[in-house]
């Protein structure tokens, strides 16, 4: 099968899960106990404005009627008007998505820099003390609440030992490196340990195959050896992983984003609960689905590049 | 011939030695596991004997001892109502296990059952039980859970409902992988041959062969489940004050940071020994499977 069978037929496989999310996203507000309209204006909304929302959201018109409605909006990138912000929600969400991007590539870049050579040293020296003092405090940290250990930065190195801004987003780039330095080193110590134990894991079995044998019989200096041959092929399977875990790092960042005041989509979409603002929630709801699905498709066609052995099916 | 008494004088000992030998030394080296079961017990001891441990009622307000760092009177200092604080976390303890642990025994119990009938039958159930799969994992785990307690308001039963809405679709993927091999198996074919009905089928012969790799992930899940849960409770989604919850009264010392940081560090120690000790115990017990596998 070549590559353009391929896609097309990766994204037929799409087609049904971009049809369940649009209609989960479209069941949220619909499913609110109670009539949506008024729970979204609170208890001190007049019967007009009630009235007006409930025409404005369609949820005067029948279910299936509004449902296409619904579709056909969404394909438009129409997503409604938030209640708080009073303007249209994909213009907010799209104000907001470069502090979470930031956020995530910050975080990302740091754990591949941490994994790499704490997994080398971890599967090159199986056993030794360091390999266990490695493994054991991967464990440690994946035991820690992120929330936890970010209020315990910020207490240290923002309270304590003032070097680091206590909240916000900065202004120029070098200005975010040091704003969103404690924020990206808090997700990346819950990312790393699982990326650690997976590239060890994947090295140690790249050194037992027969030609990492053949290239040491060759005579070919150990750490050659090791980055020319080992590495490359054991970080494809990193590489799965991380993509894999794109979905739970942008769970992660809703986290963090309410623990550093960082003015992207997580933290917006925990203010949205508290003031109700449901379409902006449905909007966030629906940009991190949709989002989730195309790092998926990424995920697999580098995958498929990377790796010329994996079949296309 | 020479040979034949040594073969003989064997002592009788060895046949039972033969048997919890092997048991013995496995479990000899699994430090892991014993320290995390140990842990373990500690814990759910300190949850149960809760009234008897705290020196303090643990809602009981003091407000001329408030904010007092860790003393020998307030080993974890006191919080911004004077209540002691390590009072409250373990009080805290039975609570969060609870949640815990219901947490990943409701999402299992339906992945089993919605995977076992899709993997089972196959078919149309088998489609339509997929694709709602594939799509409750095209959202990510947090946000799903975040959405879904947006539409149920904010409190623990949503939380237990969100929380099982979000995690039953990898329970329901593992089954039906496993039993989409079993079905095909001889001693399947052979049950069905002699004509024995489905549910028979599924209960006493598919089930109980499928269900560990179920058991091996809820495993190593329940320490994810834990840190989601006090996460959503920090968030003000799930737990709400004053009931002493880990990840609420973290919530409730972030703000005060500036002057009392026992109210935020303190308590999470707690999280961070129970996920400890979980994986410990989780990685242990999954790795008995796996050898008995």
């Amino acid at each position: 099968m070549d590559t353009v069978t391929f896609l097309r037929k990766r994204a037929l496989h799409m087609a049904p899960v971009l049809f369940g999310i649009v209609l989960a996203v479209f069941l949220m507000v619909r499913l609110i106990p109670g009539d949506p309209a008024r729970i979204m204006l609170g208890t001190h909304a007049t019967p007009e404005r009630i009235a007006e929302l409930q025409t404005e959201l369609g949820l005067d018109q029948p279910i299936w009627r509004q449902f296409l409605l619904f579709i056909g909006n969404v394909v438009q990138g129409e997503l409604g008007t938030s209640l708080v912000f009073r303007r249209a929600v994909a213009t907010v969400i799209f104000e907001r998505v470069p502090a979470t991007t930031f956020l995530i590539g910050y975080a990302v870049i740091l754990s591949v820099l941490i994994t790499v050579p704490l997994a080398m040293i971890a599967a090159v020296k199986q056993n030794s003390l360091l390999d266990q003092v490695i493994r054991l405090s991967s464990t440690l940290t994946l035991s820690m609440p992120s929330f936890w250990l970010g209020l315990n930065f910020l207490i240290l190195f923002a309270v304590f030992i003032p070097i680091f801004p206590v909240a916000g987003y900065g202004k120029t780039f070098v200005d975010r490196l040091w704003h969103l330095f404690l924020p990206a080193l808090t997700i990346t110590l819950s990312l790393a340990p699982m990326l650690i134990r997976n590239l060890r894991s994947a090295i140690i079995d790249v050194l037992q195959a027969p030609y990492v044998e053949f290239a040491r019989a060759k005579g070919i200096a150990e750490a050659t050896l090791l980055r020319r041959h080992v590495l490359r092929n054991a970080l494809i399977s990193t590489v799965t992983i991380l993509g894999i875990n794109i979905g739970w790092l942008m769970g992660g960042s809703v986290v963090i984003e309410t623990v550093f005041t960082i003015p992207g989509l997580g933290s917006l979409i925990i203010s949205s609960i508290f003031a109700r603002d449901y379409p902006m929630i449905q909007g966030i709801a629906l940009f991190f689905g949709l989002l989730v699905i195309l790092i998926n498709l990424t995920t697999d066609i580098v995958y498929a590049l990377l790796d010329p052995r994996v079949a296309y099916d | 011939m020479i040979d034949a008494p040594s073969l003989t004088s064997r002592p009788p000992a060895t046949a039972t030695r033969d048997r919890f030998g092997p048991l013995l030394a496995q479990v000899g080296r699994r430090r892991g596991l014993i320290t995390g079961t140990g842990l373990l017990l500690v814990i759910l001891l300190a949850s149960i004997f809760a009234a008897q441990l705290s020196p303090y009622d643990p809602i009981a307000q003091d407000l001329r001892n408030a904010l007092k760092p860790p003393s020998s009177a307030h080993p974890f200092g006191t919080d911004n109502f004077g209540r002691d604080i390590f009072s409250r976390v373990i009080h805290a303890a039975k609570l969060d296990l609870q949640i815990g642990i219901l947490s990943v025994l409701f999402p299992w119990i339906i992945g089993v059952v919605l995977g076992g009938l899709a993997g089972y039958f196959g078919g149309l159930i088998d489609t339509l039980i997929m694709r709602t799969v594939d799509t409750f994992t095209a959202f990510p785990f947090l946000i799903m859970v975040i959405g879904i307690i947006a539409i149920l308001g904010p409190g623990l039963t949503s939380m237990y409902i969100a929380l099982t809405l979000a995690g039953w679709s990898a329970y329901a993927r593992i089954i039906r992988g496993e039993i989409l091999v079993i079905k095909k198996s001889e001693y399947v074919l052979a049950a069905r041959s002699l004509g024995y009905n489905n549910a028979r089928i599924i209960f006493r012969h598919v089930l109980p062969n499928v269900i560990t790799p179920a058991i091996i992930f809820a495993m190593t899940d329940i320490v994810l489940v834990i840190l989601s849960t006090t996460s959503l409770s920090f968030l003000g989604l799930g737990v709400q004050p004053p009931t002493p919850e880990w990840g609420s009264m973290i919530a409730e010392g972030r703000s005060y940071i500036m002057l009392a940081w026992w109210m935020v560090t303190l308590p999470g120690l707690a999280i961070v020994l129970v996920g400890f000790a979980l994986s410990l115990f989780g990685d242990g017990v999954a790795d008995l499977l796996r050898n008995e596998d």
